[in-house]
């Protein structure tokens, strides 16, 4: 999230797209009821199915799973030929005048660069002209036709309505009402948010969905005001602090790159001088990177050794080492041991009786959970013999949140204390204690060991105690970094340096341990501070340095002064007095600057240009032109399971980087002619394990069940609570059947096209049980991030029996 | 099959209810009309109205939650609670028509040499007394039935006043179909019996007046509850069961038959009694459905 | 003590169930084994177990569907019909007007049950007693709001003074009613004047709200008079007719009839 979830209180309409609140993230209802009434805010809900947000939304609309690009490029073509955009803003904040090198082209859905054989792109056609001196070509005049304004209007001017009504299944008045709501917050004084989750990233095309929600609030206007900016509702309750500490394969904490096999990333100097964006607050890179190195390996990270840069396991950059590449690598036997920390994979994966089957190679399981998870018990699985398994299982039970202390971090980056509630029951103990004992244990094994390859566990600097009881308060301070001669705390990642002077596990949450005693994420102060405009600056800690609205720099103009009074975060104040320096003139106002403090809105300082807010960025301003793998702008793509027999946009069907896993296994219309898409409860958790092992909620939700159209109903004889089958290229499960008027057909060029959908919560295991909703869904993901496309596939419906 | 608070259990309750009083005051009705010449009436409307009610109170204890609590009841008078009265009204009358029984068991043969029951021996006054209030706390009774119905939420008894009058009218019925069917069981005066048949012929009567009376007014007040018994899925029951084996054929086999031969009151009176079970039975269930 | 009242504003509420749950939790009320239920409601009835539950509707109007969710509970009547009818004085008004059914006095009549014009009072197989929603007096007792307000993640649920509560919800109705909203209240005057209030954006029958509640005693007194003016024919008309003149037909023996 760029802002915070108290933070959508302050907004004039809430674009919620590809997510269902209300019921995935229902205290967000808690801030947009409160907008409703304070400000009379608008909610817009665009949703295959009518959903309990669609309920509370002043509009709704349908769209057809898996074309979301094609209603966002509808509203760019809409926002830009009727210029409904927030042209100040978007002249000074965006790339918008920047003019791209003449060799960009883009045709029949594919942009220059291509390579069909390797399917990847080469970028060179997508960059920003130089003149002679090197600086960026722009057209403030927007005359350019190779500016980038011009560029998309051009591209999005395929997104007629009537197209864009035809591929989506979209009511022509439906998105009339849409586009011309949204676009008023385009006005200064008015802001709207879009709020996303996993309807917009579970498909091939996921990430280029995101994309778009940014292109269209720069457009607006609408990041780095209250009440604005791109909501990301994060799904588990830690997830994003697990991607802020990097459990993901390509990064490492704090959003840094791991090192990979190219000469670039060959030692400590090459990797910095590849990885660096001399030109951003990125330049600081090297700093975050030496810290997090001295964290790691102590006093064994040294000058002379790189700081044990080389301890860093490096990966193949020709491989992809996310979910599906890992269970494909299971499948052929190459993966032979696996830890499933807290993770089901065989409710919640892709294709997951593959998956199930792929997990008998393994020679060892160990499972780290409350519960004995459908993974734990994949060996004993219905249809499984357990006599032809030969994979060791290990159960290591694992305590629940209320039995431990630590922190978690929100969507809104916020993280925050929990305290331990009650005992572990029985001989579960907390992650970071199995994962201690572990460590120690390692080290242990590894001590007298002279091999290279052992030195990264030997000289691991693990100085968390000794014995049992992992000492959190010390996982806390070395996280937020110390000095290393003297233990005394780093106030921010300012001060960070890349001489080994000091350490932190993670830069972004440098500043939450500012000094002794002062544990900031065990602060709970629910008064607002100032502005009342839901920062709560007291209550926890938000990184960066507790900033709750992050590019907060574009709320005000190019000058400094805000927007518009209602809209203020921050503001350029020439009076004001800087205290370091004594030097006048300063950012002020209700949330901590996203700038250097004392750089006036005139002034250029190192990599700060003083009117242009997006200091991560290159070039400091809002890419609505920005390079992703598929392409600098979404572009549409069907689904792999597709229910068209062509792309109304281009010849291209598929999103053209994704890799194909599993050619066969493709669903097609004459087959399975529905359209279905799988979803969350508001009662259920996941993969159920939890939720269908608490009697109350099990009660609400006993068993799996489609949620399916009179319609389709009615013309394929099934009465409400029947039994069905549903089919995919991929396999069959049987369930219950809900009738409801909240699914409708859809008019898709010409065609009827139905679409049922279907929770994904049920399991084998525990007190409620029923059908895996992934048998059915497709061992293929998005091209940046291969997240898997749960969110549309093909099936078809029968009644059981 | 929709939700049932009441079980049947409830109805088999009040129906022994209503056959208990019933034939406790119609024994005692007669003889008091004929000037007390109706004493075998009496005394065995005593005979079969004391024990069911005593079977009828342990089901309605049975069928609570928690059965040995039932002295809560004991604890409060309500009169806005009907099953309150009804609770004093049957602990009143197990006690009062237990001590008109005793005046008639005295006088048994095998009582004789009884010294507990001699005690009761002759006690005219007492029966005389126990009889007339036994009248008016079994003709209370018999109606509570109804009252106790009549006094819910449920659409089909709440939404007329005709209830209790109709449970008190299907349990005089009854409970002269009780008195004739033991009778005619002891090969007693058959004149009797036929008198008793004619009388409940009178009250039949009057039954199906009441329940045409009462179902005019609730499809005025309550379609939907109404239908559920004349076309829903009890229609059958009360049709066949209620009106047609309940009502009609004891009339007509009352009219039909031999004025000498015990079978006929004896198959009338099962069929009243049958039928007046089912009129408890679907109206206790009708009344639940959509609850 | 001035009476307290439940506001429950259908319009906030996201039909998150989160109430259903709390409720059960602080209560320590048992989960229903359930199956399928074809909607998104489960368990299928309120009961001695489940003291409030969430009921959803579906409807279309011309086009447009509706989702429609509404918190059910007991309403704390001021005209209370279980309370009138429960024969063992086990439930009680309180000063703040809150109904509270005591499980200790109860014997499981279940006469309430039957009572109840919301259906709001359930029987429990596990205690032997019925249930009801007690307005969490204990929590408001210490000063804390009731389990379900306190979960309700909207502010769909609150808890108040009974004439501020009022106030507030004939508020929410003018604004809704400005933005076209047929808003209407429910709670105010029916059966005397419940301590539960609604705001509803449509008829009360389409949340499946009765219209025009009765208590369960209103035809207390008709009953008992019309069977005892009944009883009055039924003691002349069969006896007076058939047995005024004993002997006749009857023989005239000691032991088979007339003396
Ligand atoms: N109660 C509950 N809350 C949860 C979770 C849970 O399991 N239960 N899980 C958590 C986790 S890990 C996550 S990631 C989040 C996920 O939060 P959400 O993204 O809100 O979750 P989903 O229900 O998977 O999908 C949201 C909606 O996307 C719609 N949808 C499907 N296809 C498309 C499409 O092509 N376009 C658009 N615009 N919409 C589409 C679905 O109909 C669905 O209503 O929720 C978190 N919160
Ligand atoms: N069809 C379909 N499939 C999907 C999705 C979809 O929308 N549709 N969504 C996907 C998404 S967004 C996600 S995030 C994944 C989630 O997939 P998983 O992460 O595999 O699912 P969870 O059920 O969240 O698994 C969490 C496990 O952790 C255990 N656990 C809970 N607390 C602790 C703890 O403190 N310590 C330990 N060690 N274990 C603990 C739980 O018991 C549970 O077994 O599923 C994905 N699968
Ligand atoms: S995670 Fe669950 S409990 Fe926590 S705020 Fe969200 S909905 Fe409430
Ligand atoms: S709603 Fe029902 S249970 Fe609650 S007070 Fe009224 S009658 Fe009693
Ligand atoms: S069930 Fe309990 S609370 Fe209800 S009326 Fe009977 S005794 Fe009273
Ligand atoms: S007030 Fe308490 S008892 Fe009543 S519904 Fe809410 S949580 Fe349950
Ligand atoms: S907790 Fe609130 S929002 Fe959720 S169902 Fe209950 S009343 Fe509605
Ligand atoms: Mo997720």
């Amino acid at each position: 999230m760029t802002n915070s979830w108290t933070d959508l209180q302050n907004t004039d309409c809430a674009l919620i797209l590809g997510g269902n609140p209300a019921e995935n993230h229902p205290m967000s209802f808690k801030w947009l009821t409160q907008a409703r009434e304070k400000r009379g805010a608008k909610i817009i809900h665009i949703d295959p199915r009518f959903t309990r947000t669609s309920s509370k939304a002043d509009i709704y609309a349908r769209l057809r799973p898996g074309t979301d690009i094609v209603f966002m490029g509808g509203m760019f073509n809409y926002i830009l030929q009727n210029n409904l955009y927030n042209k100040e803003y978007v002249l000074n904040f965006t790339n918008a005048a920047v003019v791209i090198v003449p060799e960009y082209k883009f045709e029949d859905g594919l942009f220059s660069g291509y390579d069909p054989a390797k399917r990847k792109y080469s970028n060179d056609s997508w960059k920003y002209q130089k003149d002679a001196n090197d600086k960026t070509v722009t057209d403030p005049t927007l005359q350019n036709p190779l500016c980038v304004l011009n560029i998309m209007k051009k591209h999005y001017s395929r997104y007629d309505i009537d197209t864009v009504c035809r591929v989506t299944g979209m009511a022509k008045e439906d998105f009339l009402n849409i586009v011309k709501t949204y676009a008023a917050t385009a006005a200064k004084d008015k802001s709207g948010v879009i709020m996303y989750a996993m309807g917009t990233t579970q498909h091939t095309v996921g990430s280029q969905n995101v994309r778009a929600d940014a292109i269209l609030q720069l457009l607006l206007g609408n990041v780095g005001i209250p009440g604005g900016g791109v909501a990301a509702m994060r799904g588990e309750s830690n997830v994003q602090g697990s991607t802020d500490y990097a459990l993901l394969f390509h990064l490492i904490p704090g959003y840094l790159n791991c090192p990979k096999t190219i000469p670039g990333n060959a030692t400590l100097a090459a990797y910095n001088e590849t990885e660096t964006v001399k030109t951003s607050y990125w330049v600081n890179k090297p700093k975050f990177l030496v810290s997090y190195l001295k964290a790691m390996w102590g006093p064994k990270a040294t000058a002379e050794n790189e700081f044990a840069y080389h301890y860093l396991p490096k990966y193949d950059a020709t491989k992809n080492y996310s979910f599906i590449a890992l269970f494909e690598a299971l499948a052929k036997g190459v993966i032979k041991g696996m830890f499933a920390f807290g993770m089901n994979p065989s409710v919640g994966g892709p294709n997951t009786a593959v998956e199930a089957k792929a997990m008998e190679n393994l020679d060892w399981l160990v499972a780290v959970d409350l519960f004995e998870t459908e993974t734990a018990a994949f060996w004993k699985a219905p249809g499984v013999d357990p006599k032809t398994v030969n994979t060791e299982v290990f159960m290591l039970p694992a305590c629940g949140s209320y039995e431990k202390e630590g922190s978690i971090s929100t969507s809104g980056r916020m993280a925050q204390w929990r305290w331990k509630a009650v005992e572990p029951k029985g001989e579960a103990q907390s992650d970071l204690e199995i994962i201690h004992q572990l460590a120690l244990k390692m080290k242990a094994a590894y001590a007298k060991s002279a091999k290279p390859e052992d030195a990264p566990i030997r000289d691991l600097f693990w100085n968390f105690g000794d014995g049992h009881e992992c000492d959190i308060d010390k996982v806390v301070r070395e996280i937020n970094g110390y000095e290393t001669a003297t233990g005394k705390l780093m106030a921010t990642f300012g001060k960070l340096m890349d001489d080994g002077s000091t350490c932190s596990g993670n830069w972004i949450y440098s500043g939450m341990y500012p000094a002794e005693g002062k544990n900031l994420l065990q602060r709970r102060d629910s008064k607002d501070t100032k502005g009342n405009i839901g920062i709560y600056a007291n209550w926890a800690f938000a990184w960066p340095v507790n900033r709750r609205i992050i590019y907060n720099r574009a709320s005000a103009d190019p000058a400094g002064v805000p927007w518009s009074k209602d809209k203020a975060v921050i503001w350029w104040d020439p009076l004001a007095l800087d205290a370091a320096t004594g030097v006048a003139g300063k950012w002020v106002g209700y949330d901590v600057p996203d700038f250097k403090p004392t750089t006036a809105p005139d002034a250029v300082d190192g990599v700060f240009t003083g009117n242009r807010p997006f200091i991560m960025r290159p070039d400091g301003l809002g890419g609505l032109f920005a390079n992703m793998n598929e392409g600098p702008l979404p572009e549409h793509y069907e689904p792999w399971d597709t229910p068209l027999a062509k792309n109304p946009f281009s010849s291209k069907m598929l999103n053209p980087v994704v890799k194909v896993w599993r050619p066969d296994e493709k669903g097609t219309p004459d087959k399975y002619p529905i359209v279905a898409t799988t979803y969350r409860v508001c009662e259920h958790w996941q993969t159920g394990i939890m939720t269908r092992n608490t009697p109350w909620l099990a009660e609400l939700f006993p068993t799996m069940f489609i949620e399916i159209g009179e319609e389709l109903a009615e013309e394929k004889g099934i009465k409400n609570s029947d039994k069905v089958v549903v089919e995919s290229a991929r396999g069959k499960i049987e369930c219950h059947a809900m009738v409801t008027k909240r699914f409708k057909p859809y008019e898709i060029d010409g065609k009827t096209v139905h679409i049922i959908g279907m929770p994904w919560h049920y399991g084998y295991q525990g007190i409620a049980t029923g059908a895996i909703a992934n048998y059915l869904t497709p061992h293929i993901g998005d091209g940046n991030t291969m997240i898997p496309e749960y969110k549309a596939f093909l099936v078809n419906v029968r009644r059981a029996g | 099959m929709h939700e049932v608070h009441w079980p049947i259990i409830i109805a088999i309750y009040l129906f022994l209810a209503g056959v208990g009083v019933a034939a406790f005051y119609t024994g005692i009705l007669s003889n008091l009309f004929g000037n007390w010449k109706y004493r075998k009436l009496a005394k065995y409307g005593s005979y079969i109205g004391v024990p069911l009610i005593i079977i009828g109170v342990l089901l309605l204890l049975a069928d609570l939650g928690r059965p040995f609590y039932f002295w809560h009841f004991l604890l409060t008078f309500k009169l806005s609670s009907t099953m309150s009265i009804g609770v004093w009204l049957l602990s009143a009358f197990v006690i009062v028509g237990g001590l008109n029984m005793l005046t008639w068991l005295a006088e048994e043969d095998f009582a004789q040499n009884n010294s507990l029951l001699g005690a009761f021996k002759g006690k005219e006054g007492l029966r005389s007394l126990t009889g007339y209030l036994g009248i008016i706390l079994g003709i209370l009774t018999a109606a509570y039935t109804g009252v106790l119905l009549a006094s819910t939420s449920a659409a089909l008894w709440s939404s007329t006043q005709y209830l209790g009058l109709l449970f008190l009218v299907s349990a005089t019925s009854t409970g002269m179909a009780a008195l004739m069917l033991v009778l005619a069981w002891r090969k007693e005066d058959i004149g009797i019996i036929h008198k008793l048949a004619k009388a409940d012929m009178i009250v039949v009567l009057f039954e199906i007046i009441v329940l045409a009376l009462m179902f005019s007014a609730l499809s005025a007040s309550a379609p939907a509850a109404a239908s559920v018994v004349l076309g829903g899925s009890y229609a059958i029951w009360f049709w066949v069961g209620i009106i047609g084996c309940g009502l009609v054929l004891p009339v007509i086999i009352d009219l039909a038959a031999s004025k000498k031969a015990f079978g006929a009151p004896m198959l009338a009176s099962i069929l009243v009694l049958v039928g007046g079970f089912l009129l408890r039975y679907v109206m206790l269930y009708a009344g639940q459905v959509g609850l | 003590m001035a009476e307290l009242a439940k506001f429950i504003d259908v319009t906030k509420c996201t039909g998150c169930r989160g109430c259903q749950v709390a409720c059960k939790q602080w209560n320590g009320l048992e989960a229903i084994k359930t199956t399928f239920s074809g909607s998104y409601e489960n368990p299928p009835t309120m009961g001695g177990e489940t003291w409030t539950k969430v009921r959803f509707f579906e409807a279309e109007d011309n086009g447009k569907v509706r989702f429609l969710f509404r918190k059910t509970q007991c309403m704390h009547c001021t005209e209370a019909s279980c309370a009138a009818v429960c024969a063992a004085g086990a439930i009680k008004k309180d000063d703040k007007g809150m109904v509270v059914l005591d499980q200790n006095k109860c014997v499981g009549c279940k006469n309430c049950v039957l009572a109840c014009p919301f259906g709001a009072v359930g029987f429990s197989e596990k205690t032997g007693t019925s249930g009801k929603c007690r307005m969490c007096v204990d929590r408001i007792d210490n000063g804390m709001e009731p389990a379900c307000v306190k979960t309700c993640p909207t502010g769909a649920v609150q808890m108040g003074d009974r004439e501020q509560i009022l106030k507030q919800a004939k508020e929410r109705i003018d604004f809704l009613k400005s933005s076209g909203v047929n808003a209407q209240i429910y709670g105010e005057n029916e059966l005397g004047g419940l301590h539960v209030i609604y705001v509803l954006d449509d008829k009360p029958e389409v949340y499946g709200l009765p219209v025009n509640p009765q208590v369960a005693t209103a035809n207390l007194f008709g009953s008992w008079v019309s069977a005892l003016v009944g009883a009055g024919v039924m003691l002349i008309a069969p006896f007076w007719l058939m047995f005024k003149d004993p002997g006749k037909d009857v023989s005239e023996t000691h032991d088979t009839g007339v003396k």
